[in-house]
């Protein structure tokens, strides 16, 4: 399980613009790279990430290797309705990972 | 003593071969070659639409230490509601191994069309961004880049 931090404000007003950050602890190995042994690393980048928002996609992200370990996104949504921020994603050896926060709307 | 010489060369030549391998090995792959075709990836991108320069800002630093970690942000005009709405914004460092950094597919829910990320670099170059509108057509932004030292050196 990738550690994980999404960084969002609980409260918002509806029509507000809330700032999203998320950081994933991740090595997106290239697969370009040799180890002190010489032999290649083997690839392992996260494929993709989803963000949902009370269950709608909010955005989908494919990522290639020319983003930096541990990958960092910062957006905002539209307060429209409570419900959880998601993050969803996958690297290349299958492992999935998530991480959600609770936002509510008044 | 010159025996010694060309043993060592011999020895360093084996490495350097062996180093070589595993990259010649993977520029054969078919969705490299493709990437690596930048006409072709941007008009792939791009959905064939003729791209107008302006109505996207792309923000990074002039100069960077290392391309290891390299801040940018991707902001395209847009109320991002009715028919003004960015599909889809794509990252291209083009002289990168791999020059598609990043491909996001957008929706309403977002308050603006902003997107903000770190990448690598391999090297100085101008970093482009590609925004496909709702409507069919695509925005290009630029912005150059100094970067000391390049993401793209050996692990050993």
């Amino acid at each position: 399980m990738a550690l994980a931090r999404l960084s969002v404000q609980s409260k918002a007003r509806r029509g507000e613009a809330v700032p999203v950050r998320l950081v994933i602890q991740h090595p997106m190995e290239t697969g370009f790279q040799m180890d002190t042994q010489g032999r290649p690393v083997a690839k392992n980048l996260i494929r993709f990430v989803v963000c949902r928002y009370a269950g709608r996609e909010v955005w989908r992200a494919e990522l290639g290797s020319g983003i930096a370990a541990n990958p960092y996104v910062e957006f905002s949504l539209r307060a429209d309705m409570t419900g959880d921020i998601e993050m969803n994603w996958e690297d290349d050896l299958g492992e999935k990972g998530s991480v959600r926060a609770r936002l509510d709307v008044a | 003593m010159k025996s010694l010489q060309t043993r060592r060369r011999r020895v360093l030549g084996l490495i350097a071969g062996t180093a070589l391998l595993p990259l010649v090995a993977k520029s054969g792959g078919a969705i490299i070659a493709a990437d690596n075709d930048l006409p072709a990836l941007i008009k792939r991108l791009s959905g064939n639409a003729k791209l107008t320069e302006g109505g996207i800002r792309l923000t990074i630093p002039e100069l960077a230490d290392t391309g290891f970690s390299v801040p940018v942000s991707i902001d395209v005009e847009s109320a991002m509601s009715g028919s003004d709405i960015v599909k889809s914004i794509h990252l291209i460092a083009p002289r990168n191994p791999r020059p598609l950094v990043a491909s996001i597919a957008l929706s309403p829910l977002m308050a603006r069309a902003s997107w903000t990320t770190r990448i690598r670099l391999g090297g100085s170059q101008e970093v482009m961004a590609i925004a496909v509108m709702a409507d069919g057509s695509a925005r290009a932004g630029r912005a150059d880049v100094v970067v000391s030292i390049s993401a793209c050196i050996d692990g050993t």
